[in-house]
C-alpha cells in the first residue's frame, strides 16, 4: 500500500520511462491518454511507455480506466499520492542536474539514491 | 438566443454583442496566428469573470506550455484549476472521441462535476490522426459536435490552415455554427500584422470584413473596422445658417468663412510641404483654448516636443496649454501606426474626456497603412469624421499634396467628399518671391470668400491678407491649375 514516504516512490521508479512519465503527469496533471498517446507526448518508445504506465497504475500512482489498447491513464488524485509525487518531482526531477543524475543512474541499472 | 462574451475586447463588437451560447465556433489560421491565445482567452474570461467553468482539450501543445504562456498575459490558469473552474486536458483525438461520446466517460463526468460551460479544443486538425477519409472525418466531426451541443457547451475549435488564402473552404466550415479566420498579412514589405474576419455566423449578424487584431501583454484585442454610424449629412445651407460658428483664430480666415468653421463640421487643410498646415491646426486649437474649449491634437508625425517648438515660433505656448489640461496630445510614430487601433484609441479618448476641437496631423502619415486601398482609406476617414461629429467636435485634418496636384484634383478626390470644408495652402512664386497662398476650395452649406489670398506666418501667428491683387502672370498660373 502506498504511503507518502518518498522511499516507496523511489523504489517504484526503476526506469527512465517511469520517471519521465511521472514528471509528465505531474506537470500536466489532467492528462487522460492511452499508452500510444503518452508515447507520443513523451517521444518515447511505445512498448517502454506501455510497461511504465501499467506498472505505475499497479502501484496506484496512475489510475487505469479500461482494458487493452483502449485503456487510458490518469494521475491518481489521492492526496497522499499527490504529495509523494510532488515531493519527488520537486526534489529530484525539476533541478536539472539531479534529473540528469537520476536518469543516468537508472540507465546504468542503479536505483535512485536515498536522502 | 443568449449571447456570451468571448472575452476578447473588440471581438464581441464584431459579433454585435458576443457569440451565441451553445454554438460551435471554428477558429482557423496559419501556425502562429494566435488561435490558441484566442481560445485560452475565451476560456479564461468565462471561468474568471462569467462564472462559466471551462475545459481545454489539447492534442499537441502541452498544458504546461499553456500555463506558462497564459501567465505572460497575467492569466493564472492553474489557480483556476485549483478552484475547479478549469481543466486543461492533454489527450489524443481517438481517446477524446471515445470518451466524450460515452456519457460515463471521463470527460463528460468531469464536465458534469465542474458544470463546464465552455470548451476549447485545440485542434480539430488532429482528427486526421483517427482517419484521413473525408467522409469519415465529416461524420466524426458531426457526431462530436452534436454531442457537445447536447451538452449545452459553447465550443471553440481551432484548425490549422496551410496558407492565407480565403478561397479554400473546408468541410469543418459547414458543420460548425460560426467561423473566424485569423490572417497574418505582410504589410509595407517589412512587417506582418494580424487581422481577423468572421466568415460565417449562423443566426446572428456580424460586422463583415477584416479587422485588425493585436496580441499584447494583456492578451488579444480586436479593432473592429471603423465604420460611419450614420448617413452623411446632406449639403444644406439651412444647417449652416442655424449652426454656431467656431472661429479658427486665424486673422482673415474667419472673415473668409463668415465667422469660422461650422460647429461639428470637419475641414481638410491640404497643402504643399512647408505651407504651414500644422501651424494652422495649432492656431485653431489655441483659439479654442481662449474660448474655453478643450482640444485634442492627434500627432502622427511631429513629437509633442517638436510641436511645442513649432507653436512657440508662432507665438503660442502649447506647453502651457498641455500642462493646464486644455490640450491633449495623442502621439504615434507614423512607422508603427495601426489605423484601426488608432481609431479605437481616439474613440476611447473621446469617451473619457470632452473635447470641442480635434486636429489630425496628418492624413499623409496614415495613408501608407492602407496600401493604396483608396476605398478603405476613404471609409476610414469617413468613420473618423463621423466619430468627431457624433461628439459635436469641430475638426481639422491636414494632408500634404504635391505641388503638381491641381486644386481641382484635391476637390474631386475620393477623400474630398468626406470633408465639409477644404482649404488649400500653396507655395507660389510671385514676383521672384515664394509666397504662401490660401484658397477655400469648398465650404459645405455656407457662403464664403472664394478668392486666392496671401497669408503670412510670424511670431504673432498666421495672418491672411484678405485683399490680394494677383499679377496677370499668377492668374495665368492659377488657370493652368
Amino acid at each position: 500500500m502506498p504511503t507518502s514516504h518518498n522511499g516507496w516512490l523511489r523504489a517504484v521508479l526503476d526506469s527512465p520511462a517511469k520517471v519521465e512519465l511521472l514528471a509528465f503527469f505531474y506537470l500536466n496533471q489532467y492528462t487522460v491518454d492511452d499508452a500510444a498517446g503518452l508515447s507520443r507526448w513523451l517521444g518515447l518508445d511505445l512498448e517502454k511507455v506501455s510497461i511504465a504506465a501499467e506498472e505505475l497504475s499497479q502501484a496506484h500512482i496512475l489510475t487505469k480506466i479500461g482494458e487493452g489498447k483502449d485503456a487510458v491513464f490518469t494521475l491518481n488524485r489521492d492526496e497522499k499520492i499527490q504529495e509523494a509525487v510532488e515531493n519527488f518531482i520537486k526534489t529530484y526531477y525539476l533541478p536539472l542536474d539531479q534529473r540528469h543524475q537520476i536518469l543516468s543512474d537508472l540507465l546504468q541499472g542503479r536505483t535512485i539514491p536515498r536522502d | 438566443m443568449t449571447k456570451i462574451s468571448t472575452g476578447i475586447p473588440g471581438l464581441d463588437d464584431v459579433f454585435m454583442g458576443g457569440i451565441l451560447k451553445g454554438d460551435a465556433v471554428l477558429v482557423q489560421g496559419t501556425p502562429g496566428a494566435g488561435k490558441t491565445t484566442l481560445g485560452l482567452q475565451f476560456i479564461y474570461h468565462g471561468a474568471k469573470f462569467c462564472n462559466e467553468p471551462g475545459m481545454v482539450i489539447t492534442f499537441e501543445e502541452f498544458p504546461q506550455q499553456m500555463y506558462r504562456d497564459a501567465l505572460n498575459f497575467g492569466w493564472d490558469l492553474q489557480a483556476l484549476e485549483r478552484e475547479n473552474k478549469l481543466r486543461i486536458i492533454s489527450t489524443s483525438p481517438g481517446v477524446f472521441q471515445r470518451q466524450v461520446q460515452d456519457a460515463q466517460g471521463i470527460f463528460q463526468q468531469q464536465a458534469r462535476e465542474m458544470k463546464v460551460q465552455r470548451i476549447f479544443l485545440d485542434s480539430v486538425s488532429h482528427f486526421q490522426r483517427i482517419t484521413t477519409d473525408p467522409v469519415q472525418l465529416r461524420e466524426l466531426m458531426n457526431s462530436f459536435l452534436n454531442t457537445l451541443k447536447q451538452g449545452g457547451f459553447t465550443t471553440l475549435l481551432t484548425q490549422e490552415v496551410a496558407h492565407e488564402e480565403r478561397g479554400v473552404v473546408s468541410f469543418e466550415q459547414y458543420v460548425v455554427d460560426a467561423v473566424i479566420r485569423i490572417f497574418v498579412l505582410e504589410v509595407r514589405d517589412f512587417d506582418r500584422k494580424r487581422f481577423i474576419e468572421v466568415l460565417k455566423a449562423r443566426g446572428q449578424n456580424f460586422i463583415s470584413g477584416k479587422h485588425a487584431m493585436q496580441i499584447n501583454e494583456q492578451g488579444m484585442r480586436v479593432y473592429p473596422r471603423p465604420m460611419a454610424r450614420r448617413l452623411y449629412r446632406a449639403s444644406s445651407a439651412a444647417v449652416a445658417d442655424s449652426a454656431r460658428r467656431v472661429p479658427t483664430g486665424i486673422g482673415g480666415l474667419d472673415r473668409m468663412l463668415e465667422g469660422g468653421l461650422i460647429e461639428g463640421f470637419s475641414a481638410l487643410v491640404a497643402g504643399d510641404p512647408g505651407s504651414s498646415k500644422t501651424n494652422f491646426a495649432l492656431q485653431f486649437l489655441a483659439e479654442g483654448v481662449t474660448q474655453g474649449e478643450r482640444g485634442l491634437f492627434i500627432a502622427l508625425r511631429e513629437s509633442p516636443q517638436k510641436l511645442m517648438n513649432s507653436a512657440r515660433s508662432i507665438g503660442l505656448n502649447l506647453e502651457q496649454m498641455v500642462n493646464d489640461g486644455n490640450i491633449h496630445i495623442l502621439h504615434h510614430s507614423p512607422i508603427q501606426i495601426d489605423p484601426d487601433a488608432l481609431y479605437w484609441e481616439i474613440e476611447e479618448t473621446l469617451q473619457k474626456q470632452t473635447f470641442k476641437r480635434v486636429v489630425l496631423d496628418s492624413l499623409t502619415d496614415l495613408e501608407p497603412s492602407f496600401h493604396d486601398d483608396i476605398k478603405r482609406l476613404r471609409d476610414y476617414v469617413y468613420a473618423l469624421i463621423d466619430l468627431f461629429t457624433q461628439h459635436n467636435i469641430t475638426s481639422i485634418v491636414t494632408r500634404q499634396v504635391g505641388e503638381e496636384t491641381a486644386d481641382k484634383e484635391v476637390v474631386e478626390s475620393d477623400l474630398a467628399m468626406v470633408f465639409d470644408t477644404i482649404l488649400a495652402l500653396r507655395l507660389r512664386r510671385i514676383q521672384d518671391h515664394i509666397r504662401k497662398t490660401l484658397v477655400l476650395l469648398k465650404v459645405r452649406g455656407s457662403n464664403h470668400d472664394s478668392g486666392v489670398r496671401l497669408f503670412k506666418v510670424s511670431n504673432e501667428g498666421i495672418l491672411v491678407e484678405t485683399k490680394f491683387e494677383p499679377t496677370s502672370r499668377f492668374l495665368r498660373q492659377l488657370q493652368r491649375l
